[in-house]
């Protein structure tokens, strides 16, 4: 029955975990196309994570419709303060997420245990998701890690020794 | 001096002159403190501040919440309005007209906040940390004006610990306020000396007398909550 279901996720081009971890409020798994990501999900089915495929880019999802290639700014708050992100909407194996386009301002709200982010809603009111980063740490760390070695064995394979262009390195943490 | 009207499109029509509110104010139970780099400390001290909001709640009341008022102070006429927890919408227009917030916390001189707003056309927009005339003033980086179109505006602020605070203002007489304090402000700004942005500015929330503000981060918390 699960193989079943498997063959139909990948005939319809979803992704099916391959591998799949959990560090606390945190997991992280590897896609059957090679993205490697660690994430968490809310009581409310709202998914926060890093998603490593050619680059490594934090994303949100909340199942809120967007227009792909759109650019938005979000507050985020965090144990330590709050910041501005820039978040893009953009199709991620095959569901639509903001992705964060630029980090640097929310890598220090990581260190702390919960992060939330808002969202204007049509009627004037917000929305606000907040996601433990409980685990965050070693799971981030692990997605990396697992991602970097799946690059560098694909560039062997291509006979390249190429270097990477991962957007993320090991100071992300 | 100082003078005030009062522009409704609501029920109750309150006249209440700057000096009033100020008095009204510094009487009230004050929220404290919140700011993008918060200390464990200080987030201990903004929980029981906000806790306090039940109380400044019913003061807000009987300052008829979701009126815009326009008040002159000094060389510079304000519109404004507060909503249920005291905190307060306004513009300042002398030669020039500028929106600001008083969340009736305070905020550190010089720094740059963020506030998402919802509709229309939500986005985060940013804003300038001013003291004056004893209240800590966020000054809003971009003309808003255009916005005050519907029955609210709502802003919300990251405050620490993971969480926002929400802040919604009545948009009843918004308009009809902003441009008479534009107006006045431009015809006052043609005979005033040399009207300071901002200057004599209500509102909300004066920081409180018995604060140590010097500019700097942390403010000692025993010193800043006022009961």
């Amino acid at each position: 029955m699960f193989r079943m279901i498997a063959l139909m996720a990948m005939a319809a081009g979803s992704p099916v975990p391959d591998q799949a971890q959990s560090f606390d409020q945190w997991r992280t798994e590897t896609l059957q196309n090679g993205t490697v990501r660690a994430y968490t999900q809310n009581r409310s089915g709202s998914v926060f994570g890093i998603s490593c495929h050619q680059l490594c880019r934090y994303y949100v999802d909340v199942s809120k419709r967007c227009t792909e290639g759109d650019v938005y700014n979000h507050p985020v708050s965090g144990d330590g303060g709050g910041t501005e992100v820039t978040l893009e909407c953009r199709t991620q194996n095959g569901s639509q997420v903001f992705s964060v386009k630029d980090d640097s301002g929310m890598i220090p709200l990581l260190k702390g245990s919960a992060l939330s982010f808002a969202f204007a809603t049509e009627s004037g009111r917000f929305s606000f998701s907040r996601f433990s980063l409980s685990g965050s740490r070693q799971a981030i760390a692990w997605a990396i890690a697992h991602w970097k070695q799946s690059k560098a064995s694909q560039d062997l394979q291509q006979g390249g020794g190429a270097k990477s262009d991962g957007a993320i390195n090991d100071t992300v943490l | 001096m100082s003078e005030s009207l009062t522009i409704s499109s609501a029920q109750h029509r309150v006249m209440i002159p700057w000096d009033a509110v100020h008095r009204a104010l510094t009487g009230a139970p004050r929220r404290l403190i919140v700011r993008l780099r918060i200390t464990a400390g200080m987030l201990a001290a903004a929980i029981i501040a906000l806790a306090m909001l039940g109380a400044s709640a019913a003061d807000a009341q009987d300052r008829a919440p979701g009126q815009w008022r326009v008040a002159k102070v000094q060389d510079a006429w304000t519109a404004y309005t507060t909503n249920g927890s005291g905190s307060v919408l306004g513009v300042s227009c002398a030669r020039t007209c500028r929106y600001y917030m008083n969340d009736g916390l305070i905020c550190d001189v010089g720094g740059l906040y963020g506030v998402m707003v919802a509709a229309p056309d939500p986005r985060d927009l940013r804003l300038n940390c001013e003291h004056v005339a004893n209240t800590a003033l966020l000054f809003f980086n971009e003309d808003i004006g255009w916005r005050l179109a519907g029955d609210f505006i709502a802003f919300a602020m990251p405050i620490g610990d993971a969480r926002f605070s929400v802040f919604r203002f009545s948009l009843a007489g918004a308009k009809e306020a902003v441009a008479m304090a534009a107006m006045r402000g431009k015809q006052g700004a043609a005979s005033a000396s040399s009207p300071k942005p901002g200057q004599g500015l209500p509102y909300g929330k004066p920081i409180p007398p018995k604060c140590n503000w010097n500019g700097k981060w942390p403010v000692p918390k025993e010193d800043c909550i006022v009961n």
